[in-house]
């Protein structure tokens, strides 16, 4: 029936003159009839679109073209605005999102008995803490769960000595504990490092010093080098242009002779 | 790659190429439909400057629904016709006197109204293809009757419903449903028989 009721409308519908109730029902038998006509819906539609062919075909002002250009660009910049405005209510979303965390971490708890245990387990770990990743670095990561123990309970500390006052400030142990583990970060696990890399920085200075000094030497070396050089080859002119000398003297002699004679 | 090689681009590879927010693809496109669709949006909106700015529209539409699960990988000929016909027709109507009582446009109104739902197997066609079958359409189309050829271009080019059509010519309705749907069967036929 369903079927019959579509083949009824298929013409009606490509060439896009059904009543709204008539184009609700196609819709719908479009959605949900298995047996939906699809290819003879698909033959009235290019049959349809042949329509415009016959028309006398007109070239658009070129001006139009701009027109576009113009229209993409305001869409672009719209849409642009839009996705802007998207991230701020993400952004807020989520502060919003860490204000509710803050609370729970403020409500809860944490079993500090059992962070020791999770020293020995570290290396196998990974992404404990909202995708820090602490494979292989043990000491760090336990100095960052004493931190994260400390600043948790603080606002427990707080919590007893008056609600009110945590409840105000909800994201603050949140932001405090984030502070934090960028400050352990700073000073506790690349205090090593910072040592090293300033060790570094001196040989690299000493190596820079000794590397001058070598080639301050090689090019002196070469200057005194080719200096004595050009002075052999000065010599060496001057003899040649000496004996050069001599010669044409002899030779103008005897051609005198020739036209003398 | 530069704007002559578009050239060489099948209807298909460009609107591939639009959907990955290539604008010289978007300009090839242009320069090839703007022509045929211009001529059927002024036929519609019977006015220059309205034609004008809703080809731009629909240049504008066919960017923003790129990637759209609506859009026709297979048939952009007949997914563009009829877009620039839906959206013409939707102009006429809202211009109309008649039609104040029109749902605001708003994007799930431009998803249902003007953004076109092809089939789901229909047959590949391009501008060039069914530019080369336009004798064959014309033939086809000359051989309905003139009332058949009426009720066509008041659905099609006025963007009247069955009932608007009936009222017009003060007919029932039902008379305009079987006179649509035979045009259509026999141009189909017509088409047929003729190639």
């Amino acid at each position: 029936m369903s079927n019959m009721e579509s083949m009824e409308l298929l013409q009606a519908k490509a060439l896009g003159c059904l009543d709204p109730e008539d184009d609700a029902l196609f819709t719908k038998l479009m959605k949900e009839d298995e047996n939906f006509p699809w290819q003879e819906l698909g033959h009235y539609q290019n049959l349809v679109a042949f329509l415009p062919t016959l028309l006398d075909i007109e070239v658009p002002e070129p001006e139009v073209k701009d027109e576009v250009a113009r229209k993409l660009s305001e869409h672009g910049e719209k849409d642009k605005a839009e996705k802007d405005e998207d991230v701020n209510q993400n952004t807020i979303a989520k502060e919003s999102e860490i204000e509710e965390d803050g609370f729970i971490i403020d409500e809860e708890p944490v079993e500090t008995a059992e962070l020791p245990k999770v020293g020995g387990d570290l290396a196998k770990v990974d992404n404990i803490d909202n995708g820090i990743s602490i494979k292989g670095h043990e000491v760090p990561l336990q100095d960052l769960l004493n931190d994260e123990k400390k600043v948790m309970q603080e606002p427990l500390i707080k919590q007893q000595q008056g609600k009110t006052e945590t409840k105000t400030t909800p994201t603050k142990p949140k932001k405090e504990f984030e502070q934090k583990k960028v400050k352990s970060y700073v000073t506790e696990f690349p205090a090593g490092v910072a040592d090293s890399e300033g060790s570094k920085s001196k040989s690299g200075l000493i190596v820079a010093v000794i590397l001058f000094v070598v080639t301050l030497l090689a090019v002196i070396f070469v200057y005194f080098n080719l200096s004595s050089d050009i002075q052999e080859n000065r010599d060496k002119i001057d003899m040649l242009e000496r004996q050069i000398g001599t010669k044409i003297m002899l030779e103008n002699t005897s051609i005198n002779k020739i036209f003398i004679t | 790659m530069n704007l002559d090689e578009y050239k060489s681009l099948s209807d298909i590879q460009i609107m591939g190429k639009v959907g990955e927010y290539d604008s010289k693809a978007l300009e090839e496109l242009y320069n090839r439909y703007s022509p045929i669709l211009y001529s059927l949006i002024k036929k519609i909106v019977e006015d220059k400057t309205k034609a004008e700015e809703v080809l731009a529209d629909v240049f504008v539409l066919v960017w923003k629904k790129k990637n759209s699960s609506n859009i026709s990988d297979a048939n952009v000929y007949t997914w563009l016709i009829t877009l620039a016909r839906n959206k013409a027709v939707d102009i006429r109507r809202r211009d109309d006197n008649s039609a104040e009582g029109m749902p605001e446009y708003n994007d799930d109104y431009e998803d249902y109204f003007i953004i076109p739902r092809l089939s789901e197997s229909i047959d590949a066609l391009d501008l060039n293809k069914a530019l080369s079958v336009k004798d064959n359409i014309e033939e086809a189309l000359n051989k309905l009757t003139d009332a058949q050829k009426f009720v066509v271009f008041l659905a099609y080019y006025e963007g009247k419903t069955q009932s608007e059509i009936a009222k017009q010519l003060n007919i029932p309705v039902a008379t305009v449903k079987s006179k649509i749907k035979l045009s259509l069967s026999n141009l189909k036929q017509n088409l047929v028989s003729g190639e």
